[in-house]
């Protein structure tokens, strides 16, 4: 696989696993709601959620800048 | 600042520097020319910007101020509606139109109408508010982060600080949000786009999180009942005031007056394909505002009816609430002091970027020490959108009015004015006249508007010539 590939791959694995952890911060909340979850957990799934969606904008920030700089250059 | 800019001439500048300097000289004159076809936007984009714009630190405040207000939920859901509505039509059948005919920012469609001394006046004007309302969110972020180190949010008859922990938080988070507009507002921004869709979500977890407290059954089948009787039960918080509709359907439409009437957002629509783009302002005003501000009344009837948007979400949310708080307030004023930068600059003696929002940054963090601004959030925003209100009513007439009634247009332009002394006379006229109306100040701008509007036509209509002597 070319190195533009790779990219585009990991971009998309990325962008799944960022979309993944915002559903988190939605379903976390919902299964409180139901009782599934109990105050401490559903916190705590929130956060967790949060950071992983966190982190995944940064990679996808940051690889964009990366991708843009190539480019011009 | 232009490429003969006296920096450029007299200070030998690194390379990098003039290289920065020059595209910022770059990014000035694609504002002052008309937006070419080729720099359009996609509709995507306008739908974006919307949605992450309009969910900001303050809408923790302004959705359980309606709580603490006694909105009864019949007339929240209504007043929402409809004032979202007529919200989305302003900025469709006033900003867009003007925006996408011009294809220029309210900036320099003003220097054409008024001059360039009353859109100095302006920015003036336009930055002190940026900088009060900037101190609103540095405030807000400070009850969130202010819960951590133990120091109390101010009661909410509070005018002046309640201790000299609340100066100092207030002035620490108002100098980091400072630091990091000067440094990097370009990449903060991106940061700050991908915030929003998190924000949003946090908003509905909360609220979601805060059913059980409440007594919300899982299948909601009670939420009705419970909205009605536990959360906009109708009855205001001792020394609030009552709202009711009216109050609801004017704060819905006037919450970003500035931007659709005030027509600052013509720096947005002149990149649009079509007026019609101007409905995408629905993305802001219901994803946005309504749910937003929804979800923090739940969150405040959670915490008994206490105004303190940190305590609210940690509550609701834990720690990512108060990162929320943190995150929503720090987003808005990020922009708000690059944008009260920017109003600095365009009327200082050639000030780099830097030094502007350095005054600007400094005015919120003093401001930000006041409880008042964020107490009376609901009252400031009215203030906010009255001020700026006239100067938008004046750029209607002259765009609109004047062809048809067959007035000259751009006369302070073409005869090279300096300022419109017309323009200044009615704007200060028309807030004078908003001040002592017999109305609640919610309801004071819409008579104000149409004043303005008359009072401009008809003094450019009957007495055309009266300019030669009134206007330096």
């Amino acid at each position: 696989m070319s190195s533009p590939q790779k990219i585009s791959m990991v971009r998309i694995l990325v962008m799944l696993a960022s979309a993944a952890s915002l559903a988190i911060c939605l379903i976390a909340p919902m299964l409180f709601l139901l009782g599934r979850l109990n105050e401490g957990s559903y916190k705590a799934s929130l956060l967790a959620g949060s950071v992983g969606w966190f982190l995944g904008a940064a990679v996808l920030a940051f690889g964009k800048s990366k991708t843009e700089a190539a480019a011009k250059t | 600042m232009c490429k003969d800019h006296p920096d450029l001439r007299n200070n030998p500048m690194p390379k990098w520097l003039t290289r920065f300097v020059t595209e910022m000289d770059n990014l000035y004159e694609y504002d002052r020319e008309p937006v070419v076809p080729a720099q359009f936007k996609p509709a995507s984009q306008f739908v974006g910007l919307f949605a992450g714009e309009h969910v900001a630190g303050t809408e923790f405040v302004i959705g359980a101020f309606f709580v603490l207000h006694g909105v009864s939920f019949s007339n929240l859901i209504e007043g929402l509606l409809i004032g979202n509505l007529l919200a989305v039509l302003s900025w469709t059948f006033v900003c867009a139109p003007i925006a996408t005919r011009t294809r220029l920012t309210l900036y320099w469609y003003l220097q054409k109408i008024a001059g360039p001394g009353l859109t100095a006046v302006y920015n003036i004007a336009n930055a002190i508010l940026f900088c009060i309302l900037g101190g609103a969110m540095v405030a807000v972020s400070a009850t969130a982060i202010g819960l951590a180190l133990g120091i109390a949010t101010p009661k909410l008859t509070d005018v002046l600080p309640n201790s000299l922990g609340w100066i100092i938080l207030t002035c620490l988070i108002g100098l980091a949000f400072l630091v990091l507009a000067i440094l990097g507002f370009e990449k903060l921004s991106k940061f700050g786009e991908a915030c929003s869709p998190w924000i949003f979500v946090v908003f509905i977890a909360g609220a979601l999180a805060t059913f059980p407290k409440l007594g919300i059954h899982p299948n909601f089948s009670n939420f009705v009942e419970i909205a009605r009787s536990k959360i906009w039960n109708g009855i205001p918080n001792p020394g609030q005031e009552q709202y009711g509709l009216s109050h609801i359907i004017f704060f819905a439409w006037f919450c970003n007056l500035a931007s659709h009437i005030g027509l600052s957002d013509m720096a947005l629509f002149r990149y649009a394909r079509h007026w019609a783009y101007g409905l995408y302002s629905a993305f802001g005003m219901y994803p946005g505002h309504m749910l937003a501000w929804i979800c923090s009344g739940i969150m405040v009837a959670g915490v008994n009816r206490q105004m303190d948007p940190g305590r609210m979400a940690f509550e609701a949310a834990g720690i990512a609430g108060c990162l929320a708080v943190v995150l929503a307030s720090w987003t808005t004023a990020n922009p708000t002091l690059y944008r009260a930068g920017l109003a600095i600059q365009c009327v200082t003696p050639n000030w780099p970027r830097w030094r502007a929002t350095l005054i600007a940054g400094l005015l919120t963090t003093i401001l930000s020490c006041f409880p008042l601004f964020v107490m009376k959030l609901l009252d400031y925003v009215a203030i906010y959108g009255l001020v700026l209100m006239p100067i938008g009513a004046i750029v209607i007439a002259e765009h609109w009015l004047f062809p048809l009634l067959g007035i000259e247009q751009y006369r302070t332009e073409t005869r090279g004015r300096f300022i419109n002394w017309k323009a200044l006379v009615v704007w200060v006229g028309t807030l004078a006249i908003c001040f002592f109306l017999p109305i609640h100040l919610f309801f004071r701008w819409l008579p104000g508007c149409l004043i303005a509007i008359s009072a401009y036509t008809l003094w450019n209509r009957i007495a055309p010539g009266a300019g030669k002597e009134s206007e330096a």
